[in-house]
Order: C-alpha cells, then structure tokens, then sequence
C-alpha cells in the first residue's frame, strides 16, 4: 500500500502539487482542494531545533510547538498557506506567533465556532465559510466555483467511506497498520489515496471476512492527533487490537458524509452541516452530543474491554475530558490507562504501561471466563 | 508608621467583598444566583436582577488564602490533570471538599453562564460545573478577534447570542429583563469604568500614588460589581484618595526612582509580598496590563450591539498585534523604565505571547523585561531562591 | 518444578528460585551499564545459592526495566504484574502494593491470586522516586544509609513545598543556609517524598494490607511518613526488595 513507511511533513511537500497546510480537526480541507491545492496535515515530530521555544512557552503543547518549530527552521518552505481553525487557547496563540514569525507562510484562520447547537452557531459558520473562501481566492486570484466543490466533496466523501471500511476491520490489523492506513488519508492527495485503499480493500476483505480476528484484547484509543508511531509499535508488541477510536483525527473524523448536491443547498451549507454533525472535538459543545456518552456506547458496541487515554501533555481540552470520561468509565467499571506523550515518548516507559494495562485486562477477560 | 502607608479606600473595598459573599450567601436562597465568567455580559444579569458569583474571583481568593495548594490536591486526587488552569482546579477542589475551602466554599449556583472571551479553559470549567451541579449552563461563544475592528459577521453572532441569552435567563428565572434596567445597569457599568480607568490614569502622574498590587486589590468591584452603584461608589472614595496623595505629593513607593509595566494576572500567594523587594528599591508598577482589561466601554443607547462590540474586544481576546499596541501606549504614556512579565502556567492567552512582546518592547522602545515563570494560585510552581535572584539582577540593571 | 525470575532495574539486577513452589535463593547485584550481563549474574549466583545449574531451570520470566535483555527469558512481563504476584506471595493479606524505586514508583490495587486490578505510575518526575532522596542526600552529605533514621529522629520537619526535585534542592539549600538543623531538613524531605507518593497511590483504591517494595522499602523514615499520610499500617517484607524477582518466578510456573 503506497508508502511503506510514515514520511515527515518536510519530504511530502516536495512530492505534492500545491501543497498546503493544515493544523486542528476543523479545517474544512474541500474548500482548499477545490481551490487546487492538496491539503496536508503538519504532524509534529520529535525534534525540536529550538525555535518553537524561543517563542511559544514550555507550557504549551508540541503539536502547536511542533509545527512553528518545523517552520522556523525552513522544514515547511513550499506550503503554500497553512490553515488552522480555531479551538484551544494554544492554536489560538500560535495564529499570532505564526503571522509574525512565519511571514512567508500565509495563515487562513477559520473561527470555527465553540458551540455546534442553535441557528447563531449555523449562521456563523456559514459566515466563517463564505470569508474563508474570499480569502482563499484572493490569494489565488480567480474564484472556486461551486462545481469544483462538489468536485472535491464527491472526493472527500469517497476517502471517508473507504477509512471507514478500514476501520471495520480493525480487530483484524495490527494497531501500526491501522493507523498507517489512516495517517495516509491525510499524507497523499485523496485521488491516490482512494485508488490504493480501493486496492487495498479488495484485496484484504475477502480475507478479513472470513477470518475470526485473533484473541487479542480489544482496546479503544482517546486523544488529540495520532502523530507518535511509538504508542502503535507498543500497542502491537503487547499484542493487543485497537477496535475504535475517539481520537480528534480519528474515527470521528470520517465518520460522517458532506451530503451531496441533490440536496439543493449550496456546498458550503452541506459543508456546514457536516462540521456541526461530528461528534464534538474536547473544544466545542452540543449540549446533545456529549462525549463520555459517545465513549461508552462504542466500548459497549465494539466489545471493548479497556480504553487507552493518549493525552498531550498541557492538553487542557482533553486533560478536563479525561477527568469527566474515567469517572465515567470507573462508574461502569471500564479499565482504562492514561499515558501522558509529550515531545517524543519514552518508549520503555509506554511499554511497561501499556504492557501492564494489558497484562492486567487480560487476567480479567481469563477470571471471568 | 508604616514604610509603605496603604490605601484607606482598599480595606473599605475588602470590606465590600468581604459583604459580597456574605449576602450572597443569605440571598441565594431568595433571588436566582448564576456563576459567571469574568469576561461575560453582568449587566443583563444585574438588570434581571440575577445574583452572580465569580469562579474565577473565588479562586484568587483561594490563592491568596493559601488555601489553592490544598484544593489543588483535592481536584487532582479525582482525576484532574496537575497542569489544568489553577483557578479551575482550586474551585473544583472546594466544589468537591467545601469544608476545606475559604468561606465553606460558596452557595449553589442555580445557572451557569459561560463566556468564551477570556480562554478556551472556561468551557471546559464550566462543562466540569454543570456535571457536578447538574444546572442548566449557557455558553457565550465570543469568536477571537482576529482583525480589529471586529469582522461585522462575528458582531452579529455575539449580539444573536446576547439575545438568545435573555430568552435563557427569562426561562430559567422566570424575571423579565425590562429595558429601563438594562439602562440604568449599563449607565452604572459604563460609570464604574470609566472610574476605573480615571483611578488607572493616576499612574501617569509622577510620582505614582498607586502600585500594582493596589490595582489587583481595587480591581475585585469592577469584576464582580460591575453594573452596581456599589461599584462606582467604592471607585469614587479610591479616586478622591488618589486625588488628596497627588495633591500632596505622596507617591506609592516613596522615592519612586524607577517605573515599571506589570504583565499577566497577579501572583495571588504573594500579593505584596511580591513587591516589596521593587518598592524598596524605589521601583513602582505604574501600570499593568491585567487591571486594563476591565476598560469595556458601554453605549447605552445600543445596548446588544454595544455589549456585543464591547465583550468581544477584550484585551485577552483580541490579535496580537492589537495587543502590542496597547501595551506599547502604556508604556510610552506611563513612561516606564521596564516591564516584569509573569509567566503564568495557568493562563494560555496570557502567557503564550509573551516572548515576541518582550522583543517588541525591546526593538520599540528599548525596555528591558524580566519574564518570571510561576503560577497565579498554585503556589508549589513557585522558586522563592530563583525569583529573588533574577528579580535582583534586574533591578541592579535598571 | 524449578522456576526463576529475573527483575532488571536500573540501579540493581534480582533473581529468585523457586523449587516446587517453595523459595530457595535468592540475589541482588548491582546493574551497571551491561543489563544482560548483570541479569545473568544475578541468576548464577542465585542457582549457586541453590546449588542448581541453569540447565534444571524449567521456565524463567523476566521482568523490569531491561526485560528485553535478559537472553534465555522464556517470557517477559511487567514489574506491575510481578510485584503484585511478590508482594501477595511476602503478604498473602495484600490489597494494595507501594513500590517506590531508583526512578520510578508506582501504586498498585492488588485483587484475589494477586493479580492486578488497577495501577498508577510517576515514571516521569524524579520527585516521589529513590532519586528524590539520593539528590538530597548528596546535597546535605549525608550518606543513603543514615538518612531514614534521621528523618525519624528530628522533632520538626521543614517545610518543603516545590514539586520539583531541583526546586526542592534550591528550598533545601535555603534552609541550610538559615540554619535550619540537618535533621529538620531530612525529616522535611522524607514527608515530601511520602507525601508525593501517597497522592499518586490514592489515585487507585487503598485496601490493607499496604505492603511497601522496591529499594526505597528499607528506609524506614518513608515507610513510617507514609503510614502518616495515607491513614494506614505499612507492611514492609523482609524481601521487599526481591518482590518483582519473586512475582517473576511464580508467574513462570504459571
């Protein structure tokens, strides 16, 4: 399947057309690939060639820092623009850090709004919309015209519905593998990327329908964006299976359709709608959609008998949540672990920890049986 | 005599706060009482007459009790990360332990009212709240202000939601918000600010009659009271104080020699303490830009389009470059010497810049800034050994 | 049937043997920087004690931080699961484990048959770790040794209140520094350890009985500060430091 191996943001660009960036699991990627550029995401990395810190402070998670820090040191010259939308206070300051530091890279800032319930919310994300896509053809001159969005949707939509076909299957891959598979869709231009996984699908399900996945213990994953393979090579040598996840690039992610163009709506409002209908990042609200709910329906639907919290250190958004989701698991008597990643993970302290947790779920599955 | 004669007008607004949860307490009983957000639209609540309470007031409280550490440890203990906002972990702590809290924690809120204008964190606090208390919660979401002025798209969003937010109350509480009170709320709000910013004036004057760590005593009313004659009343006894000292002469910090710009929230464990070795140096703060915040101007007579201008183009929510501005008008009209930047774990928006602006302060206007890392309430990120020495050597450069 | 555990730290490298279920020998040799070679070590020796050769071993399981490194290891599991299985083994009462170690500790809820039932770990901050004492000790001059009987002899305890192991270092050298008696600063410190490592254990569920493992077991100053703390009874085994060895070779009869 495509590349073997995960590449950093720095070689991608020099592969793709029009490369451009983007940061936050609201950055509504269409509308930039119906302008012609091929949307990438900046995962962090583990080096740090000290930029970042001279700017942003130690008390500030490295996904932001990351990404400053990669563009400071010239590692992201050849993006076009970068696109981020707004969530957590540290996004927010990196908006201002990366427009006066990072000039040459211009910034599209979409105030993706905090609430996703009631009329004003849906008025005002329509507005956000519609002054990103102004901004976007100013910078490239001509404008974007609504069939080159329903273009890039039918696209888009495809992507989605194959991620969640892979993510059907995942009692039957090996974590790595999963999140390889995932981590592509948004390392490749989607045209690709649905070609090789339409490839790949084919290929595996008749062997993955048939087969009875192994025994291993079956576990969900919450976080921000899945960026460290570390935590994947560890969940693969403990053996066990990620059967779903709640992580902000994640399953959630893809989980739900732009509706088409039949609908008579124009492309931004379908594109509205869908960003209102996933299922809330730890920065937004809906008073309907709340998460622990969401977390618990998933770990009872998928048979799953521990969930893993993968915070970011300084991760305030998911550091509350995490507080609120382990009540809510301990009240259902869920086991769960918190490891806590920062610039680069420790990898013999997320073994032991990983290990142990699972260790300790597997001589419960063995006591009750 | 004391070395550093404090302010008659501040024990008075002790005094006030003190009687603040006092009567609130009694009344919660009588009139709907809502949590709110520092940052979040008080007069339409003042003019339903709703009770409010200040989370965030409670937990600089705590920190100046001394009692955040031990809060902390309650909320951590349940599962709260250690590097959350300290506010937010002190109040959650005293939510979960009340006996332990100051006051045996505070009355029961009937509603919460969120308000994003001032951090992400509020949402999740507040998110953290209604699970706890199980009450109805309203969220008012401020988008950040990318461009100065605000985008006319993002003012009508916050002024739809200013009115869905009175449908909310009038549901919950049952009151109606009747224009006349709305008036003469905004009329007081608008009254107590520009007060408080005549009283923020002062520290042009040389010598300065006011320090920083009076400000962050003072300032309690115009986040608490806003919207009250309480508020204006206490301000105007402050500014007669101020008046009478510049009259004779009498700066804060006698033999002020050297003035300097505070930035960030105040370090709520060491309130004075903090100063003392600046103001026995002869170094004042003449001013600050955490107390600034509070200078939401009113226009009484468009009162959701005003409100809806005013609380979104708060110092802490508007771009960088904004700020800078700002920062540099202080500056240059209160002709300081240098500036002191805490560097507050607890508070993203206004820590996370702080670097470029000490550049800028340093290209600018050639200020030397000393950037100190602590905590506004929890007192264990402090160095006692290491602040003392930078704080030294910055003064002997000065 | 003849079973051996290997538990590899990073300071020291323990075995244990057990034959027919029955404890025969055990050792403690320092790791160095060959973890391999130590664990072999550690081993040989042990098989000495016994008077047994490595050949007559049936099943060996290795666990601790240099788990991967031990060759002929039939299997690998956790320090957690291993000193939960020990500590039951020292303790058949045991409900809940402390094992506080050169870099690490950890607290562990301890179900029936010893299994784990839940686990919190600080593998992060030396604070709350054998670290924190060995910084403090070289920063007053005082040996390792001597240092738990002197906390419990002082009358007072300094107050120590940073988080930080170096802020604590930079508070201690303050008190010093004020005069502060030596005995009132080691005692602080001994409560600032017990109090970190009691917040973390809280975390999980604190049944008695509490049994204390891992190297910094046998400095009784802790162990009594940790008593204070957390409102119960702190068992410390003989073997505590054996405690992972001892739940390796069990496991490996298993």
């Amino acid at each position: 399947m495509g590349a073997s191996r995960i590449d950093t943001t720095c070689t991608l660009i020099h592969n793709l057309d029009a490369p451009l960036g983007f940061l936050t699991a609201y950055v509504p990627e269409e509308l930039f690939h119906a302008a012609g550029f091929t949307p990438l995401f900046i995962f962090h990395t583990p080096d740090d060639h000290g930029h970042a810190r001279a700017h942003l402070p130690g008390f500030t998670c490295w996904i932001a820092g990351s990404a400053l820090d990669q563009a400071m040191a010239g590692e992201l010259k050849g993006l076009a623009g970068i696109a981020l939308a707004q969530t957590c206070d540290t996004m927010q300051g990196l908006t201002d850090l990366w427009r006066r530091n990072v000039p040459d890279i211009p910034l599209f800032h979409f105030g993706m709004p905090l609430r996703l319930d009631g009329p004003a919310a849906r008025a005002y994300l329509l507005a956000e919309l519609q002054s990103l896509r102004r901004r976007v053809q100013a910078l490239i001159g001509r404008t974007i015209p609504d069939d080159a969005l329903w273009e890039s949707i039918a696209l888009y939509n495809h992507t989605r519905a194959l991620v969640r076909r892979i993510y059907a299957y995942a009692a039957h891959l090996a974590p790595s593998e999963l999140y390889k598979l995932v981590r592509l869709a948004f390392q490749m231009p989607k045209e690709t990327y649905n070609r090789e996984m339409e490839d790949w699908v084919q290929t595996t399900q008749h062997r993955m329908q048939e087969a009875i996945p192994p025994p291993a213990p079956r576990l969900l994953l919450i976080g921000p964006a899945m960026a460290d393979p570390v935590l994947f090579d560890v969940l693969d040598q403990a053996g066990a299976r990620v059967v779903g996840d709640v992580l902000d690039l994640g399953e959630r992610y893809f989980a739900v359709n732009v509706a088409a163009d039949d609908t008579g709506s124009a492309p931004l409002e379908t594109m509205a709608d869908r960003l209102l209908a996933l299922l809330p990042t730890p920065t937004k609200h809906h008073p309907q959609h709340a998460r622990p709910a969401h977390l618990l329906s998933l770990v009872q639907g998928r048979h799953a008998a521990g969930v893993i919290f993968a915070r970011q250190k300084f991760c305030e958004p998911h550091g509350f949540d995490y507080a609120h989701m382990a009540h809510t698991l301990n009240q259902n008597n869920i086991p769960h672990l918190m490891v806590e990643l920062e610039q680069s993970s420790q990898a013999g302290q997320l073994r032991t920890r990983v290990e142990a947790f699972v260790e300790m779920i597997s001589q419960r599955s063995s006591v009750r049986t | 005599m004391p070395k550093y004669p404090r302010l008659q007008s501040l024990k008075e607004i002790n005094a006030v706060m003190t009687r603040y949860y006092v009567q609130r307490k009694a009344l919660a009983r009588l009139k709907p009482l809502a949590y709110v957000t520092s940052g979040a639209p008080v007069e339409i609540m003042e003019a339903m007459g709703i009770l409010t309470l200040y989370p965030e007031n409670y937990g600089a409280l705590c920190g100046a009790r001394g009692s955040a550490v031990g809060l902390c440890q309650v909320a951590e203990a349940s599962g709260y990360p250690s590097d959350l906002c300290s506010y937010a972990r002190s109040h959650v702590g005293a939510v979960l332990q009340p006996q332990q809290a100051p006051l045996k924690g505070m009355p029961r809120p009937d509603l919460l009212v969120c308000c994003s204008n001032i951090c992400g964190t509020v949402l999740k606090w507040y998110e953290t709240l209604a699970t706890l208390y199980q009450v109805p919660l309203f969220i008012l979401d401020v988008p950040f202000q990318r461009t100065t002025p605000a985008e006319p798209h993002v003012v009508a969003y916050v002024a739809d939601q200013l009115h869905e937010f009175v449908e909310w109350l009038e549901t919950h509480t049952r009151r109606r918000l009747k224009p006349d009170k709305l008036h003469s709320a905004l009329a007081l709000s608008h009254e107590a600010v520009a007060l408080w910013q005549d009283i923020l004036s002062f520290g042009q004057r040389r010598p300065s009659p006011i320090n920083a760590p009076d400000l962050f005593v003072a300032m309690a009313p115009v986040v608490a009271l806003r919207g009250t004659r309480q508020a204006v009343d206490c301000y105007q006894r402050l500014r007669a104080e101020l008046e009478e000292r510049v009259a004779q002469s009498v700066g804060a910090v006698p033999g002020e020699r050297h003035r300097l710009l505070w930035d960030n929230i105040a370090i709520w464990y060491r309130l004075y303490r903090f100063f003392r070795p600046f103001m026995d140096a002869g170094a004042c703060f003449v001013a600050d830009t955490y107390t600034n915040a509070w200078t939401v101007e009113m226009d009484v007579e468009e009162p959701f389009d005003s409100l809806a201008r005013a609380y979104t183009g708060v110092f802490i929510n508007v771009d960088l470059p904004t700020r800078l501005h700002t920062i540099v008008r202080l500056a240059r009209s209160f002709q300081v010497d240098g500036m002191v930047m805490h560097a507050n774990r607890s508070c993203k928006p206004f820590s996370i810049a702080q670097s470029d602006v000490r550049g800028a302060l340093r290209d600018e206007l050639g200020l030397p800034t000393l950037i100190l890392e602590a905590d506004m309430c929890d007192a264990r990120l402090y160095n006692e050994g290491v602040v003392r020495e930078r704080v030294s050597a910055f003064l002997e450069m000065l | 049937m003849i079973t051996a555990g290997v538990d590899v730290g990073a300071i020291t490298a323990k075995a244990a043997i057990f034959d027919e279920g029955e404890l025969v020998a055990t050792t403690v040799v320092l790791a160095g920087y060959d973890r391999a070679a130590a664990a072999l070590q550690a081993l040989d020796r042990a098989l000495a004690q016994a008077k047994l050769t490595r050949g007559q071993v049936s099943h060996l399981v290795a666990t601790g931080y240099g788990r991967v490194q031990v060759p002929g290891a039939d299997r690998t599991v956790t320090e957690i699961t291993c000193h939960a299985r020990g500590a039951r083994h020292l303790c058949p009462e045991v409900h809940t484990v402390i094992d506080i170690g050169g870099q690490d500790s950890k607290g562990i809820a301890v179900g029936e048959n010893g299994r784990v039932l839940d686990f919190v770990m600080n593998d992060k901050c030396a604070a709350g770790t054998g670290r924190f004492l060995e910084v403090m000790a070289r920063a007053l001059e005082v040996d390792l040794v001597d240092f738990g009987a002197m906390a419990l002899a002082a009358p007072r305890r300094a107050k120590i209140s940073s988080t930080c192991t170096v802020f604590a270092e930079s508070e201690v050298i303050t008190h010093l520094a004020t005069g502060k008696p030596r005995e009132e600063i080691i005692a602080g410190i001994h409560e600032a350890i017990a109090a970190r490592v009691a917040t973390m254990v809280g975390r999980t569920c604190v049944r008695d009985a509490v049994v204390l493992t891992g190297g910094v077991a046998r400095n009784l100053g802790v162990a009594r500060m940790l008593e204070e703390k957390l409102g119960h009874t702190i068992v410390v085994p003989e073997l505590a430091q054996l405690a992972g060895a001892i739940g390796a070779a069990l496991i490996a009869g298993e």
